[in-house]
């Protein structure tokens, strides 16, 4: 199984102060799948994607990726996980702002055993494929909210990780742009990645062929499995 | 480290802030580097003394006259007590050296001597005193006791060359900057005296010393940087230099020295020194020159050790600084920390670079520190040359470098402390 969480718990906070984010979620997920993450606001489905995406670990339960247990590793070990094997796009961008748009994209590959020309190779490659090369210079500062959010996928591109993990990509975006993203996401599942999103927007989990909905830190909901 | 020039850019943001912390660093280090080298200076300053001369630690013995000068009442005194002293069975020899300058006259070479002088003295303090050598007089015990230069060419100075009269011709070394332009057997006179009785006394040239020949200074021969003979001349005293005016014996007191057969003859050697010039009405003392060393010593110790504590104080302050910006700059760049580690970075990674950034200012401060120290020393004595820039070493370098390591340490701590807290779920989505 590519990626699979057994009764994963996740709890915030200690005693008084302790918030169930998500209870007992168990899920499976096959390679190249593409899948939307619904439901209300605070049901945990960020919690589940940075559990996913190893940007935090579950307070409970197991999570394997690729077969190997997730939870036993260390913070490097981690760090590897989310340069090599995914990717994210957010809401807010996560770019660094006093940064130009190429520094950006190059980030995932600063961790890899590349030669300064390939990093930069491979880097305008996929500027070139989301038509924004000629903005590799610009300060993220003084682009567009659609210019970064297709800065953050080609950053997300450039890694060439097999699973791409969107927590509201099109949140901050109007509909045009909204729409050029998902097309986007669409053309890398094609190309045989695992795209997990999460949304709001009914029309927009369309584009995944399965769907989760979360509530209260269960899974209510998983339709179009296999 | 690829995040390296990611984070030189990062700091080029923070210029401003970053150029403050450099100048607070910079003081601390030019504190601290004052101190560290006095303490060197000080070994560089015994292995000085023993280097150039062959005085020894415990027979060589230095004769003080605290109340001594240049009345004929002491001068008188003074001469009996000199002459007693050279008939104490144990003293192997007694006398002094002097330092003063001479103009070269009526011979041949002058145009050349004055054009190699020019040469010499362009940007010193002798630059407009083309027409004079320094010179340094010696005692006979002094010069065969205590001389360690070499000639290159010509005879050394012999025991008859120091009892010449006024009217003799007198024998003189000539520094190796002067090899081309004096040759051995060519003579020059020279004034001797002051206002009427000035008179001429004649010099002939009977050796050229070896390149890099050294001598004592006679204003501290302790604590000063030793004078280079290459542009120097050395001479016996003939009698007006040595004892004509009380002038000229007053002069001489500042180095009197006596050497020892043995050790064991201190105490009593000191005891009649000490007889003999009560009875004079004069009183002499004694030290040997470890002790006057390790007087010395002490003393610059005590104050390098205080200049050392205002430095650490300074480090301190700048400690607290250099934390609190470092931490505050970690705040503001959370953000920024989160994107990198979401694309693969590590908490080593980003401890790293704080780590990075800290000794990289550091160190930048440390070497201007350094040679800020360098310039003030330099520019302390211009003309003269400063024996503290010899303190300039690896073994100062080296204990700079600790200093510096020490203080990446101190304030990578809590820095490193505060990156170890972050948590990446919240960097990202703004919750810290
Ligand atoms: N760092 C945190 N500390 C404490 N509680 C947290 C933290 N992160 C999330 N929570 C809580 O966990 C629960 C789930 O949060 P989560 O962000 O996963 O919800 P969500 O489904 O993504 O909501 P939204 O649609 O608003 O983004 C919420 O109650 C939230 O308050
Ligand atoms: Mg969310």
């Amino acid at each position: 199984m590519f990626i699979e969480l057994q009764n994963v718990t996740k709890i915030y906070g200690k005693d008084e102060y302790a918030t169930k984010a998500l209870s007992q979620v168990s899920l499976q997920i096959e390679r190249g799948e593409f899948i939307s993450i619904m439901g209300p606001s605070g049901s945990g489905k960020s919690t589940l994607l940075n559990i996913i995406g190893c940007m935090d670990v579950p307070t409970e339960g197991v999570y394997r990726l690729e077969g190997e247990d997730v939870t036993r590793l260390n913070d490097r070990q981690l760090s590897d996980i989310r340069n090599k094997k995914v990717s994210f796009i957010f809401q807010q961008f996560a770019l660094m702002t006093n940064f130009t748009v190429f520094e950006n994209v190059e980030l995932p590959l600063l961790k890899r055993n590349m030669s300064k020309k390939e990093r930069r190779e491979k880097v305008e490659y996929y500027l070139n494929k989301l038509g924004i090369f000629h903005l590799r210079q610009k300060n993220i500062s003084k682009l567009s909210g659609g210019q970064k959010q297709r800065v953050a996928i080609a950053r997300a591109m450039v890694a060439e990780t097999n699973i791409v993990l969107a927590d509201e990509p099109t949140g901050s975006l109007d509909r045009q742009n909204g729409e050029k993203v998902m097309g986007l996401l669409q053309q890398m599942n094609e190309e045989g990645k695992c795209i997990i999103v999460i949304t709001h927007d009914e029309k927009i989990a369309s584009y995944a062929n399965r769907m989760i909905y979360l509530s209260d830190g269960c899974i209510q909901l998983d339709k179009g499995r296999g | 480290m690829k995040y390296m020039l990611l984070n030189l850019k990062s700091m080029w943001q923070r210029k401003w802030i970053i150029v403050l912390m450099i100048v607070q660093l910079i003081v601390s280090f030019w504190v601290i580097n004052h101190a560290l080298i006095t303490i060197e200076t000080i070994r560089y300053q015994q292995k000085q003394l023993f280097s150039v001369t062959h005085m020894k630690e415990e027979t060589t013995i230095r004769l003080f006259i605290p109340d001594g000068d240049d009345s004929q009442w002491f001068v008188e005194r003074f001469r009996k007590l000199e002459k007693f002293i050279k008939t104490i069975p144990n003293v192997k020899g007694y006398g002094s050296f002097e330092e003063t300058t001479i103009s070269p006259q009526n011979f041949a070479n002058k145009t050349r001597y004055m054009r190699k002088n020019e040469q010499l003295y362009a940007n010193t303090r002798m630059e407009s005193y083309t027409d004079s050598t320094k010179i340094i007089y010696f005692d006979y015990d002094i010069y065969r006791l205590f001389s360690k230069f070499q000639l290159m060419k010509g005879r050394e100075l012999s025991k008859e060359d120091f009892e010449k009269t006024n009217k003799d011709v007198i024998p003189i070394l000539i520094g190796y900057d002067y090899h081309d332009v004096f040759h051995i057997g060519d003579r020059f006179q020279a004034l001797a005296g002051l206002g009427e009785n000035a008179f001429f006394v004649t010099y002939e040239v009977v050796g050229i010393l070896e390149q890099g020949a050294k001598w004592l200074s006679a204003n501290d021969y302790l604590i000063d940087h030793a004078n280079e003979l290459d542009r120097f001349f050395v001479a016996p005293y003939f009698p007006e230099e040595r004892d004509g005016r009380p002038m000229d014996v007053a002069v001489r007191l500042n180095n009197l020295f006596l050497q020892l057969s043995d050790k064991r003859d201190f105490s009593s050697v000191e005891k009649t020194i000490e007889q003999k010039g009560k009875e004079l009405g004069i009183y002499p003392t004694l030290k040997t020159i470890s002790n006057e060393m390790k007087e010395y010593e002490n003393n610059t110790k005590q104050s390098a050790r205080f200049t050392f504590m205002v430095g650490l104080f300074f480090v301190v302050v700048t400690l607290i600084g250099v934390i609190s910006v470092t931490i505050s700059s970690i705040q503001a760049r959370k953000y920024d920390i989160g994107v990198m580690m979401v694309t693969g970075a590590s908490k080593r990674d980003i401890g790293r670079i704080v780590v990075m950034e800290l000794f990289l200012l550091v160190m930048t401060s440390a070497i201007i520190g350094v040679v800020l120290s360098y310039w003030t020393e330099w520019q302390d004595t211009f003309f003269e040359y400063n024996i503290r820039l010899q303190a300039f070493t690896w073994s100062l370098y080296v204990k700079i470098m600790v200093v510096s390591c020490f203080i990446v340490l101190l304030s990578s701590f809590i820095p490193l402390w505060n990156v170890n807290k972050l948590a990446l779920r919240n960097l990202v989505e703004g919750r810290e």
